[in-house]
This record gives C-alpha cells, sequence and structure tokens, in this order.
C-alpha cells in the first residue's frame, strides 16, 4: 500500500493528540486526589461513593443526636439521684418520728423538716435544660406541677400543670429512635400496685351467680373474654358501676366488692408529693399510726426513683454503645470510599512519566521522518 | 520495397513525445502544487503510443490517453457512512460532557470533604443540600422550641430550592445551546447543498468536451464528507457525472437545483422545541445520522428526560415535607400550614410557602401542640428513608444517585463510541489517502523519468534538425 506525507503526518497528529489527552488525565488525577473527576469517568463508582458520603453525614449527625440526648438522661438521672437521696433521708426521720419516745412538738420540728422536703422535691421537678423542663412531657415550657399553699405559705397540696406525659425522643440511628426524657408523670405522679386488682381477689367469697355476672360485665367492658387471673382495672370498676343498669342490676355483693377495691387500690396509689404530705401532716397531728403508715408508701417511691434510674442507665448505655459502633462505621467507610475514589499516587506517576517519554519520543520520531523525501536528493 | 522513412515523421514522432512528456510533467506539478489539498486526487497520467499516421508499421510517438483521477470510490462510499455515525456520536459527546458538568457534585473532592460537607459554603450539588436540609430537621427535633433552629431550617430549604433552579437553569442553557446548535447546522448543510447544485450545474462532461471533470469533482466529494458528516446523505450518481443528494429520504439536490431544509420552532410547556423539516411541507425529517441526529437527540430525548426527573424530585419532596408539616403544629399553635408552596412543584419554580417565609413560629415541629414534642420534625427527617419515588419503589436519594450514574453512563458510552468511531475514520481515511494521496517521492521520481524523457525526445528532435541541414546542403 502507498504510504503518502498526509498519512504519516495524519497518524503522528493523532497519536500525539491522545498520548496528549492521557497525560492531562494523569495530571488532574494527582491534582486533585481522585480518581473520579467527572461522573463519566466511572459512573458504577459514582453510585457508590454518593452513597457512602450520604452516610457518613447522616453518621455525623446521629452523632449529634446522641450527644444531646445523652445531655438529657444525664441531667434526669442527676435530678433523680438527688431525690433518691432525699426520700432516704425523709424514710430516716419517718422512723423517729414514729418512735414512742419523742413527743408532739419534737414531731412538729420534724415536720418542718418535711416541709423542707417538699419544697426541694418540688424545685427538683422543675429541673431545666438550656431552658426547656424537662419533667414536663412535651410541654417543656412550663413547670410540671406546682403548690397550692395556705395562708402561712405552707404547701397544701401539689396538683399538676396539663399532661406531664410525653416522651421526647432523639433518632439515633436508622430508624432507631429513644426516648431521652423522663416523664413527670413516671416519677412524680401515681405509682403502686397496680392500679387494679386481680379478678380472683373480687370474685373471691362471691356467690356463683354474682360471680358470674360480675366476670361478664368486665367481658362486656373490655370486650374479650377474661379470667381469674386477669387485672381488672379502677376504670373498669368504675365504669361497671357507672353501667349498671336497673335491667340486670349488679347484686348489692357485687357492687360492695367493686366499692372495695377501688378503695383498696386508692389506698395503695402513692407518689413522692403526696407521700411526704402524708408524712408532714401525720407528724403535725402527732399521729404515729400515720406516720407508721406512710413507711410502705416511702419505700414504694424510692423503688420507683430507683427502677427509673436504672432505666434511664440503661440507655445511655444503649447511645455510647450506639456511638461507639458509629464511630467504627464511619472510619470503615471513609476507607472504603479513600479506596475508591482515591487516586494511586505511584502509579499515576509512573504512568504519567511512561506517557511523557512516549509523547516526546513520538514528538522527535515524527520531527526526524516527515520532513525528509526525495525532493532532498534531486 | 525498399522503406523509405521520412524526416518529417522523425520530427512529428518528437514533437508528440515532447507534448506526451510535458503532459506528465504538467500533472505530476499539479499533483506537488496540491500535496496538501484536502480532498485532492492524484491525477496519473496514462500514455499510449501514437497510431495515426503510422508509416511503415512505425507509429508516431506518445500520446496522452487520459489523465486519470485515482481514487477509491469504495472507500469513499465507506467514508460517508462513517462520518454519519462519527458526527453522531461527536455531537452527542459534547452534548453530554456538558450536562455531566451541571450534575458533577464535589465527587473528586477526597473523602476528607464528607466530614467537612456541613461547613462548605457552596458547590453542593442536590445530594449534599438534601442531606444538609434533612439534618436542618433533626436538629429542629433536638431543639423543637427553637426559633434558631427553625431559622436554620429555612435557610438549608433557602439552600435546596436554590439549587434546584440552578440545576434546571443550567440544563435551560445547555439545551438553548443544543437549539441553537441545530440552526446552526441546518444553516451549513443548506449551504453545502447550495454548493453541490451549483457544482451540478458546472459538472456535465459534456461541458468539457466529454473530459471528466476530475477537480470539481474532488470538491464535489469534499462537501459530500462534511455534510455527512452534518445528517444522513444518500446520493445518486447519473450518467451525465451529475448527482443527486437525497437528505433524510428525500431529494434535496437536484441538477442545479437545491432545496433546503428548515427549522420549526414551538414551545411546548414554556421551553422551545425546535423540530427539523423537509421542504414543501414534507413533515418532520427523519434524520437517520450526522451531528443533527446526535443534537436533537439530545434536545428532545436526553434533556427533557433529566429535567423531568429533576422536576419529579422536586414534586416528591414539597408532597412530601407538606403533607407531614400540615398536621404538625408550629410554636404558637399554627398547624394546616405548608412548607414548600404547594403550586410549584417543578425544579424551575419550587418555593418556600409564603407562610413560612413571613413568620418562623410557623415551622411545625410537634404532633401534639406542645412546643417540646418533636415527633413532626422526626417525621419529616425520615423521608429521607421514604420510598417516594417511582410509586414507592424508590428513595429520593435512590433515584438521584441513579440519575447522576446514568448520566456517567451515558458520557461515557459516547466518549468511547466518538472515540472508537475515530479511529475507525482515520483508518479509512489513511486506505483512501493510500489510492489518492500525493507522495512527493512518487512524484519526485516522476519528475526524474518525465524531465529525462523530454530531455531526450528534444535531442532526437534537434538530431533530426541536424540531419536535415546536412541533406539540405548536398
Amino acid at each position: 500500500m502507498r504510504v503518502t506525507s498526509r498519512m504519516a503526518v495524519n497518524t503522528l497528529i493523532n497519536n500525539l493528540d491522545r498520548s496528549y489527552g492521557r497525560m492531562t488525565q494523569y495530571q488532574t488525577q494527582l491534582s486533585s486526589g481522585s480518581r473520579i473527576n467527572r461522573l463519566s469517568d466511572d459512573p458504577a463508582a459514582v453510585e457508590r461513593t454518593l452513597a457512602l458520603r450520604s452516610e457518613l453525614r447522616n453518621i455525623e449527625q446521629f452523632g449529634r443526636n446522641i450527644s444531646d440526648g445523652k445531655g438529657w438522661l444525664e441531667v434526669s438521672e442527676a435530678a433523680l439521684d438527688e431525690m433518691e437521696t432525699l426520700f432516704v433521708e425523709a424514710t430516716g426521720l419517718a422512723v423517729q418520728g414514729a418512735s414512742s419516745t419523742y413527743n408532739a412538738s419534737q414531731r412538729i420540728t420534724i415536720a418542718d423538716q418535711i416541709d423542707q422536703f417538699i419544697e426541694q422535691a418540688l424545685s427538683l421537678s422543675e429541673t431545666q435544660i438550656r431552658g426547656q423542663h424537662i419533667f414536663s412531657g412535651t410541654q417543656t415550657n412550663q413547670t410540671p406541677y406546682s403548690a397550692q399553699r395556705d395562708e402561712t405559705g405552707r404547701i397544701v397540696e401539689i396538683v399538676a400543670n396539663g399532661n406531664a406525659s410525653g416522651s421526647i425522643e432523639r433518632q439515633i440511628g436508622e430508624g432507631v429512635i429513644v426516648q431521652v426524657n423522663v416523664p413527670g408523670a413516671e416519677v412524680f405522679e401515681s405509682m403502686g400496685a397496680s392500679g387494679g386488682a386481680l379478678l380472683s381477689t373480687l370474685l373471691s367469697g362471691l356467690e356463683a351467680a354474682d360471680a358470674q355476672a360480675l366476670t361478664a360485665a368486665f367481658a362486656d367492658e373490655t370486650g374479650q373474654d377474661v379470667d381469674d387471673q386477669d387485672i381488672i382495672g379502677v376504670d373498669n370498676m368504675n365504669s361497671i358501676l357507672t353501667n349498671d343498669t336497673t335491667d340486670s342490676p349488679l347484686s348489692d355483693a357485687v357492687i360492695s366488692k367493686l366499692e372495695d377495691g377501688i378503695e383498696a387500690v386508692e389506698k395503695s396509689q402513692t407518689n413522692p408529693f403526696s407521700a411526704l404530705l402524708d408524712l408532714r401532716d401525720a407528724l403535725r397531728e402527732d399521729d404515729i399510726v400515720g406516720v407508721r403508715g406512710t413507711f410502705s408508701k416511702l419505700s414504694t417511691v424510692r423503688e420507683n426513683l430507683s427502677s427509673t434510674r436504672g432505666l434511664i442507665g440503661a440507655r445511655v448505655n444503649r447511645m455510647q454503645t450506639t456511638q461507639h459502633v458509629l464511630d467504627r462505621v464511619a472510619v470503615e467507610m471513609t476507607s472504603v470510599l479513600t479506596e475508591d475514589e482515591g487516586v494511586d499516587l505511584s502509579a499515576t506517576i509512573v504512568n504519567l512519566t511512561q506517557e511523557q517519554d512516549v509523547f516526546q519520543a513520538a514528538l522527535a520520531s515524527g520531527g526526524t521522518i516527515i520532513p525528509q523525501s526525495l525532493m532532498d536528493f534531486i | 520495397m525498399p522503406i523509405r522513412s521520412s524526416a518529417n515523421h522523425g520530427i512529428e514522432i518528437g514533437r508528440r513525445a515532447l507534448h506526451a512528456q510535458q503532459a506528465g510533467l504538467n500533472a505530476t506539478g499539479h499533483n506537488i502544487a496540491n500535496a496538501n489539498t484536502p480532498g485532492f486526487s492524484r491525477r496519473a497520467v496514462v500514455l499510449e503510443n501514437a497510431i495515426t499516421g503510422a508509416q511503415n508499421g512505425l507509429g508516431t510517438g506518445a500520446d496522452v490517453a487520459s489523465i486519470q483521477r485515482q481514487r477509491s470510490t469504495f472507500d469513499d462510499a465507506q467514508m460517508r457512512v462513517q462520518q454519519q455515525v462519527l458526527g453522531r456520536w461527536q455531537a452527542l459527546e459534547k452534548g453530554m460532557a456538558s450536562i455531566e458538568g451541571v450534575f458533577n457534585e464535589p465527587v473528586g473532592a477526597g473523602a476528607g470533604e464528607a466530614g467537612t460537607v456541613f461547613n462548605e459554603p457552596s458547590g453542593l450539588g442536590i445530594s449534599g443540600s438534601l442531606s444538609r436540609f434533612w439534618n436542618a430537621w433533626q436538629d429542629l427535633a433536638n431543639m423543637p422550641e427553637s426559633g434558631a433552629a427553625r431559622a436554620a431550617v429555612r435557610q438549608e430549604a433557602d439552600f435546596l430550592v436554590n439549587t434546584m433552579h440552578q440545576y434546571d437553569d443550567k440544563l435551560s442553557d445547555i439545551k438553548d445551546q443544543i437549539d441553537q446548535s441545530i440552526i446552526d447546522q441546518i444553516e451549513e448543510v443548506n449551504g453545502l447543498l447550495d454548493q453541490l447544485a451549483e457544482l451540478n450545474d458546472q459538472l456535465p462532461e459534456a461541458n468539457f468536451g466529454g473530459i471528466e471533470a476530475a477537480d470539481l469533482k474532488d470538491r464535489r466529494d469534499l462537501l459530500i464528507d462534511q455534510l455527512s458528516n452534518r445528517i444522513d446523505v444518500s446520493l445518486v450518481e447519473h450518467d451525465n457525472g451529475q448527482l443527486s443528494v437525497l437528505v433524510s429520504g428525500r431529494h434535496l439536490v437536484e441538477g442545479n437545483r437545491a432545496l433546503h431544509l428548515e427549522v420549526r420552532q414551538s414551545s411546548e410547556d414554556g421551553s422551545s422545541f425546535i423540530q427539523v423539516m423537509l421542504p414543501d411541507g414534507g413533515g418532520i425529517a427523519p434524520i437517520g445520522g450526522g451531528q443533527l441526529l446526535g443534537l436533537t437527540e439530545l434536545a428532545h430525548e436526553n434533556i427533557p428526560d433529566f429535567v423531568d426527573r429533576i422536576d419529579q424530585m422536586a414534586s416528591a419532596i414539597v408532597e412530601g415535607v407538606n403533607s407531614l408539616h400540615r398536621s404538625g403544629f408550629g410554636l404558637e399553635g399554627s398547624t394546616g400550614v405548608n412548607f414548600f408552596d404547594s403550586e410549584k412543584l417543578a425544579a424551575s419554580n419550587i418555593a418556600i410557602s409564603d407562610a413560612v417565609l413571613s413568620d418562623l413560629n410557623s415551622i411545625a415541629a410537634s404532633v401534639d401542640g406542645n412546643s417540646g414534642d418533636n415527633e413532626l420534625a422526626l417525621s419529616i427527617s425520615s423521608l429521607r428513608n421514604n420510598s417516594l419515588m417511582r410509586e414507592g419503589t424508590q428513595t429520593i436519594e435512590g433515584f438521584h444517585n441513579e440519575m447522576l450514574g446514568e448520566v456517567g453512563a451515558k458520557s461515557r458510552e459516547a466518549q468511547t463510541m466518538a472515540e472508537n468511531n475515530r479511529l475507525f475514520a482515520d483508518q479509512i481515511e489513511n486506505r483512501r489517502q493510500g489510492i489518492q494521496g500525493v507522495s512527493l517521492n512518487d512524484e519526485a521520481s516522476q519528475l526524474v523519468l518525465y524531465q529525462r524523457a523530454y530531455q531526450a525526445a528534444a535531442r532526437t528532435v534537434s538530431i533530426i534538425d541536424d540531419l536535415m541541414e546536412v541533406a539540405i546542403n548536398i
């Protein structure tokens, strides 16, 4: 085949072009540190790395959420710790007050100390983080409880401001939500034996017909089948009484069982404020029996505080573990990202050098060959 | 019978020889002069022994039988086909490179960027700004009573909205540029068709006394190569040397008349739509190759597809966030408020609602109405994991990443195909040049041959002249 000078020139130009293009590519990779500078450099890797980067941003956010949530939990825990200490001391004072060696005026003195404890408990319930009340559930802009006082300034009763039962949550992972607050309702409101009684307890001593009637009424209430071991709640008991119709009235025996049951439940219910108030009132009235009666209430409150603190501790641990896992995952992902995207410096530099050599050789050979022709010799 | 040779016969032989070698020198000179002319096919002189006026069985020297144009018609036909394919991929390569530039998130900045991306002031794409938006809701969930957290949410929403506008604007700009390229190319095509018609006028061999008009044909072949790169052509050659040119199946050059392709501009959904039309109401031109095919593909299929996809993302974001946000409560009890303007569902016009723009407190974080509740903020930020796209089968992020992967893949395909086809075209060109190209070495040796033959022929004339002188002076 004939080879003309044009062909030689065209071939040289095309090859120089390609070589130069490759050199530029290597240069770009070296200066950016990344193998992928445009989407078309490696489309499959682009999808992978975009997803990885997004994950890393998520992990960073979760880290922020965890540290915020831990703050809440730790403040709550500290407040409850103080409450528990308070109640340990209150129990000590209650034991003193119940002792027959103390007289009425000494009991009044103890009662005054208990007054201070009540103020302290109230103030602990108002604990805040960054201006938000941590025990108010989701009504963080108001205190959960307020006191009603008599003309001497002494607290008579403590009532709730609204509903302190909402939960506040933080997301610490994909689909992982953790509650970070302790709703006031769980610490400062009714606690004690489950708010109800075993059905079997209520049924004992009733005649067969009455027992059946009561069971049937309970089943109606819940809309399910019931058995002896089910717990019939105070609300259910109350509503059975209200729904008592004249068509098939409940017998007096059943009614009195229900009323006794309701009373027993209400008696066993207590809360930190009412326990302290009952103690103080009994002390002021020089009522040793009453004072003794508060022992179980105080211990119920302490048990609840203790178990709540345990719950908080478990949550804090969970958050810390999650944080550690997230940290490790972030490190792994970053290294995968670097491997995928990052340029292999040594290999690229070698390639670039090689390409430069090729380029120069092409230029030199072109310079030698192309100008030559027979015209020089004839 | 004795053979008598006349001196005139000798002079005649010499004369013809001089003409023949001169023709050879002229042809060689023409070749050398056009060594670098694009599209030139070298000439080869074909000599034959002259028979007219033969005496005693001896002819009268050499004659030029013809001056042939060395051309490989096979390679020419191949080149035309190849140019159509190459042109399409060239246009696609350029177009996709621009589109790719729009979507280029800072992917090349190394892994360290991921950790500091939140502090980047700008240069983030949709992926980055979406992440920031969802994370702002998480920060609001951590402080649902805070005005500052709400301001941050609105700020990130603003950033997201602007990013989407930018994408739409840039794609729109690229489309405008491509539309303009189409118009420019059609003008060039029409210009080439005009030139071909003119050549057709000059070409018929009757004009040149039956001799092939080689130079005009060279010019014509060059024009056709250029035309093939732009649009699909086919040719019908006539006996008189003229050529009919068909473009997209329609005769556009017939004899010395050329018809022009037209451009029709219409408006669809506020964006312009360009169509290439055959002349005389012939309808839409069914372009089958060349740059115009690539350009119309970009303008009619690829770009509208990508714009549609970011529009889908915008409307999913607006509707997803709004439907949750309406059910939530703001700081002062406001509810039923849209976060984004619910009428603006495209990437070009997505906007924050007036209510939120005028009052930060209307940003809802709470589900139960209390300021400390953050359920709504948490659920809005979880939208990132919800399958809001493709009828509930893909997340927004997955959809976006898939789109970017496709942009990259298409661009890469165009680059590879363009490069491959360039290589093919180069090979065909080399083969062609092998036949039609001028080699200075060849021409140099021809020069020597013709020059010496000329000198020798001149010498014979001079010697015969001397002989005649001797005869006269007897």
